[in-house]
Parts: structure tokens; sequence; C-alpha cells
């Protein structure tokens, strides 16, 4: 991709002649540049002359702005309006005011503005009463995001978002509102290509047996691990120009509709529809109350048949979710980094350094179990990912278990790990620990089911608790799941395999080198039994242990653990911490 | 088994004074408020529901009956239950009452290291080492000044200079 920047073009037709508004030509006077410092140089903070040219936002992001801070005042423009005093001049006063105010905000932010890509750094300035200014140096860029929200999309532009590991919360460093799709994918790969030209991180699985190091690299494009039933389905259209890389995999339409019927979404679904059926009750109880009593139904079969119905229709906002999230996605390999789009309506790409992927979790679902599917999830250090944070995300939403290992080893080599052997051959928890897992779940559902039955007798109209009931026994079988699925080993290539349960049944891979610390725990209740619990953490995931054991032995809790260790010994000395010298950190200023 | 048998526990102990330490801030970030609080509840009590002044004054010497046997008890268990250790390989501690938990981080997994003394700490010449981790920080508290300042430095040189994650 030819890089736009050294001669800059007007990225848009009505977007005016960058020229015009450059450090170079009349600059907007924005604090930090003085007026007399000689064209392009600001000698306060670029000594070195480190200047590149300024682009503003694309001028939608004036539109999007409005939209935003109409949204955020959209309860007190209701009240006014409904409030039955829209006659009166005060309040057509107070109107036109917010009106001109949000226009005039939303056109001096725009003016104000504008990124610029410089020699050695992404720099951002944005603040129209408050300025801010943030530079990011290349070899910090972590990962770039690609999103395109409905809005912006309808206006043809993206939303382009810069990481660093310094971010870690919801916030990325960098955020460029909003930016003509092709150029945000031009400015995309030229960041790319700088970090790779500045970073001597040697690629991707450094951390690999030199045995297992990327065997892929040289596979054809196009030909994608098929994905269960997967007719090699023609890539949906991301409407991002500049995809580049091989294609890995993507997923079908029909894969797509498997993963909603089978995602595990229609347990927040259901419960959406439970509250809202609470809420419809106090409006239409006595309607539904009086059509029960006049119906050849009994009560229980009424009840029945509400709870079937709902279950559909959950199971329907399920299907829907799945197939706005996950619809189009492809997962791509470019060089050391993993490339994933998805989203039908808020569209997003997301770039993966390989080197930052910390762990990797095989998910089969209570739904996707049984026909041998499952989803594949990542943990990477210092990936925002956006609103949904949480520093994890999907590698691929729905494969066949037996493509797992494929998929693995042509996406993220270091984790190409044998699942089933670990899974097969794996060590289990002692016997005496069973009693650990069950024995708090059947307390548990005891106290449920006395609650239960207690209401049912107390409560004369509810003659269904014993549906109720079913539900508040099942942790008791599903604790012994638990029990009876962990397990855990080391491959040849050193990396930790874990296999537990919390509803679904999950395969986490962490290699050696990945664990950031360890935790060994012991209640009172197991120091007697000679039991423990072991906790392994991984970068980026601050809140919880990657992976935990439960009720091991005590010693494989210190096994592990001791395998674990990093005797100094063992390392290379360097003379100093990191690869590249600190050329531009992150920095930021605010001020007015 | 104990865990401490398949592992010695870390060699050594935290400062005593800690334990006035925690006595200190119990005292301020929990009796002082659930005081206040219980107090206020007995004056509504007295004034809405006609308590006795003796029964209104019951919240109160509940609360601080139960806080204060815990500000007696808990922090001289918790210092006997603290250990902490570090050499050339890891930064070893151990605490916990009910639950005993054991970190152990790396010394070339950590990213830096802070000493932090708040007003108490001060006034008992104690510190706080923090070591922070990619993945979250571990900290011994109750150190002497002195000591946690010489720990700092020494982690810092230690895990300076080794690889990076």
């Amino acid at each position: 991709m030819s890089s736009p920047w050294q001669a800059p073009v007007p990225p848009h037709p009505d977007q005016p002649d960058p020229t015009a508004w450059s450090p170079n030509g009349h600059a907007p006077t924005d604090g930090h540049a003085p007026g007399g410092a000689p064209p392009g140089v600001d000698p306060e903070i670029h000594p070195d002359g480190d200047v590149g040219h300024r682009e503003r936002f694309h001028p939608a992001y004036m539109l999007i702005t409005m939209v935003r801070s109409v949204r955020g005042f959209i309860v007190p423009i209701a009240i006014a309006l409904f409030s039955g005093s829209r006659g009166e001049i005060v309040w057509l006063l107070i109107a036109g005011a917010f009106a001109a105010l949000t226009v005039i905000s939303a056109v001096a932010n725009w003016w104000m503005s504008s990124y610029e890509v410089t020699g050695r750094s992404l720099r951002l300035r944005t603040g129209w009463l408050s300025k801010q200014e943030r530079s990011v140096a290349f070899e910090r860029i972590q990962s770039i995001d690609l999103q395109e929200p409905p809005l912006a999309r309808l206006l043809g532009v993206a939303q382009l978002r810069v990481e660093t590991a310094a971010g870690g919360g919801a916030n990325a460093d960098i955020v460029i509102e909003a930016i003509a799709v092709a150029e945000a994918s031009a400015l995309r790969n030229q960041l790319l290509a700088e970090r790779a030209q500045r970073t001597s991180r040697p690629a991707p699985a450094n951390d690999a047996r030199p045995g297992t190091a990327p065997a892929s690299a040289g596979t054809v494009p196009g030909d994608a691990i098929p994905a269960p039933g997967a007719t090699g389905a023609a890539l949906a259209a991301t409407g991002t120009s500049g995809v580049s890389g091989e294609v890995i995999a993507t997923l079908s339409g029909r894969d797509l509709l498997i993963a909603g019927l089978t995602s595990s979404r229609i347990g927040p679904a259901a419960a959406i529809l439970a509250a809202f059926s609470q809420f419809g009750d106090d409006i239409v109880g006595d309607r539904v109350g009086r059509v029960v009593e006049s119906s050849a139904f009994s009560p229980v079969q009424a009840v029945l048949g509400v709870v079937i119905v709902g279950g559909l229709i959950a199971w329907a906002l399920s299907i829907l979710g799945t197939v706005i999230t996950f619809s189009g996605f492809a997962l791509r390999r470019e060089d050391d980094q993993l490339v994933i789009s998805t989203g039908l309506l808020d569209r997003r790409r997301t770039t993966i350094p390989l080197h930052r992927i910390q762990s990797i979790t095989v998910r089969e679902g209570l739904l996707r179990q049984p026909f041998g599917l499952a989803s594949i999830h990542f943990v990477s250090a210092g990936y925002g990912g956006g609103q949904q944070s949480n520093d994890s995300g999907v590698l691929f939403p729905l494969i066949r278990r037996a493509d797992v290992a494929a998929l693995l080893g042509r996406a993220v080599p270091a984790f190409a790990a044998d699942i089933e052997t670990a899974r097969h051959d794996g060590q289990r928890l002692p016997g005496r620990a069973r009693a650990r897992y069950v024995l708090p779940a059947i307390a548990s559902d005891i106290t449920g089911l006395t609650i239960a039955v207690a209401a049912g007798y107390l409560i004369p109209f509810t003659e269904w608790w014993w549906g109720l009931a079913v539900l508040l026994v099942s942790s008791t079988p599903w604790s012994w799941l638990t029990y009876r699925d962990t397990r855990w080993a080391w491959d040849a290539d050193d990396r930790l395999i874990v296999q537990g349960r919390s509803i679904a049944r999950s395969v986490t891979i962490i290699p050696r080198r990945r664990v950031q610390f360890r935790e060994i725990s012991q209640n009172w209740f197991q120091r007697r039994a000679g039991l423990a619990t072991i906790g392994v953490r991984v970068a980026g995931t601050t809140f919880g242990n990657s992976v935990t054991i439960a009720h091991l032995e005590v010693t494989d809790a210190t096994a592990i653990a001791d395998h674990l260790a990093i005797p100094t010994a063992s390392l290379r000395r360097r003379g100093r911490r990191r690869p590249v010298p600190a050329a531009e950190p992150v920095v930021a200023w605010s001020g007015d | 088994m104990d865990a401490r048998q398949a592992r010695p526990a870390p060699a050594h102990s935290l400062d005593p004074k800690i334990i006035r330490l925690w006595r200190l801030n119990a005292l301020l970030w929990g009796v002082a408020p659930l005081a206040a609080m219980a107090a206020f509840a007995g004056f509504l009590l007295s004034r809405l529901a006609d308590w006795t002044p003796l029964q209104a004054a019951l919240p109160l010497i509940v609360v601080l009956v139960v806080t204060l046997t815990l500000v007696v008890l808990v922090p001289p268990a918790s210092y006997r239950s603290w250990r902490w250790n570090i050499d050339d390989d890891e930064v070893d501690t151990m605490s916990g009452l009910f639950t005993v938990t054991r970190r152990l981080v790396p010394m070339a997994r950590i990213q830096h290291v802070d000493t932090t003394r708040d007003v108490f700490e001060r006034s008992l010449q104690l510190a706080t080492v923090v070591i922070y981790t990619a993945a979250g920080s571990s900290s011994i508290p109750g150190l002497p000044v002195r000591r946690a300042e010489e720990i700092r430095d020494q982690i810092a040189t230690l895990a300076n200079t080794y690889e990076d994650v």
C-alpha cells in the first residue's frame, strides 16, 4: 500500500487542502506552537523537527459529535418536548442556544483536532476548550483497531484506535474518530510497517521451540481451513479495503447460523426476556389471568407454554446477536500478526501481534460439546479491544474440535498444542477432591430447594415451583462434572494445558514462558486433606487468574509452581531491558 | 498435608510495628465509620421509636464490642501468618488467616517496583514495597523504611537485568 503521507493528497473531495492548515501555512494556534516558530518546527516539544503533515479528521466527525451530544441530552430534550411547555419562548431560546452550542463545538472540535504521522510517532491533537496532545512512538504500538459503528458506516468513515501496553483499560491511547475508510487502511498499514521496521523483536513465536516455529508462513493464501460444514465460503465483504495477508479461516453463513443456534447467549437472552415478562406482567397480568382462567388449559400448561414460547424467543434473540457480532468473521495472518474482522452493523477489524498473545482457550459450550464444536479465545497483553475490553477476544467463533489443532498451527504456532492427547493422558484430581467439589454444591442446592419448596407451599398460585426446583438442583451434577473434567498436562513444548469447566468445558493453553506469576492457596479444610489450589496468571489478566486448578494434591501444586519458576541462571543477561531505545514514550499533556 | 511442608515457608516476617499500623487503619477506616452509623441509628431510634437512651446505645455498644475484639485479635494473627522472601530468582510472599495464599513472582517478570508510605506508615517509619508485573501487582507491607528501599533497589537491579516478557 502506498503511503499518502509523504505527498499528502486531499483524502476526501470535500476536505480542505491539507497545506492550507498544515504547520507550514497558517497553523491553528494551538497554544504550544508559538507564532514565531520557524515553519514546521516546534522548538518546545519537537527539537529535532520531528513533524509530519497534520491531517484533520474527516468532516463527518462534526456530524458524529453532534449526534453524540444530542444523544447525551436525550432525556432533557424529551422532557422539554413532552412537558407541555412547548410553545414558551424560554424553551425555544434554550433549545436554540443548545443547538448553536452543539454545532459550534462540533465544528470547533473538528477544526482543532488533527493527527500527524511524524518521523517516529503518531501524534494526535484533540480538544477545543481544553486541548490535548498525545504521541505514541511507533514501536510502542500494540494493536490497531479499525471500527465502523453504524453511523460512521453510513457516512463512509471508520474509527481508528491505536493502543499501547499502557492502556490496559477500555480506552485506546489514540482514537482517530473519523477517517475515510480507504485512508484508515492506508494509515494502519503504514503504522504497522513503521513499527515492524523499528522493532527488532524476533517474529511471532519467539517462545516456541525451533521445530514449531512459524511453519505456516509459506502456505498458500486462501487455503482456509474449512470450518464445520463450510464450503470454503467466500469471504464476506468487509467494506474496508487494504486487507492483506493469508486467510486462515472464515465463518460460512451456515456456521454462523450453527454458532447462533448453539450460542450460550441464550442464557442472558432468557434473563432479559424474564425481566421483560415481569414488567409486562404488571401491565397485562390481569388480562392474561382471565385468558388463562377462561381457556381450556390448566395453569400448569399455561405456564409451561409461556416458558417454551419465551425460550424460543430467547433463542431467536441469541441467534440474532451471534449473527450481528460474527457476520463476515475472517481470521487472517499478516507476517507476525493476526487480523480479525467481524461484525454486521458495527464492523471492526483488530490487529494483534502474535507475540502479545498470552494464552489460548478452546471453549466447548453446553450446546456445542455434544456436537464436537468449540470456539477459540485468546488473551492478549495490552489489547483493550474497544468497548467490550476484557483483554480477551474471539479468535474463531465456531470450529469442529478436530480442526482446532490445524487452525492453531496456522494462526498461532506457539500455541499449537495437542489438546486431545493432553485431555486423555492429563493428570486428574485425587479422589478425595470429589467431595470438595460436590459437597458445597449439594449444600447450596438444598438451600435453594428448601426456599423453593417453602415458596411453593406458601404462595398458592405458583404450582410450578417444581420447575424451579429442577433448575435449582442442577449445580450438584455440574460440580461433579467439573471434578471429572479437570485435568492438566505439560506438553513436549513446555506448555501447560489445563482442562476445566465453569458451565462450558474449556481447555487453556499457556506456554511456560508466558506465565507472569503463580499462587498456591490452601484453606483450613484443604490443609487437613493435603490439597491445595493453584492459580497461574498471564499478562492481560489483571483481575483474576488465567487458570485455576482447585483441590489438587499439595505436591502436584508445588510441582507445577516449581516448574514455572524462572531461575536466574537460565536467563540471558541483557545490557538493557528492551531491545528498543526508549525513543518517545506515550506522552500526553493537556492544558488550556 | 500443609503446603508449608511441601515447600518451606519464606524466611522473613514483617516488622512487628505493622500490628500497630493495622490497628490504626482498622480504627480509622473500620471502627469509626461503623460506630458513627450505629450511633446515628441509635439516635434515630430514640427519636422515632421512643427507645430509652440505654436501648438506643445498644447498636453502638454491639458494634464497638465486635469491632474492637477484631481489632485486638486479627492484626497479631495476620502478622504471624505473613512471611516473605526475596532471592535472586523470585519474590515469595505468603499471607492469609483462613486461606493461606502464597504468591511467587519471578524476578524476570517484574516491570517496576515502588515503595509507598502513607501518613500512618510515615509516623511508624514503615514502608510498603509494591511489585508490578504485566498481570497485576504484589506488595509487602510493613517493612522498615531503610529495608524497603534496599529491597526496592535490589529488585530493580535484579529485574532490570533480564529479558522482557
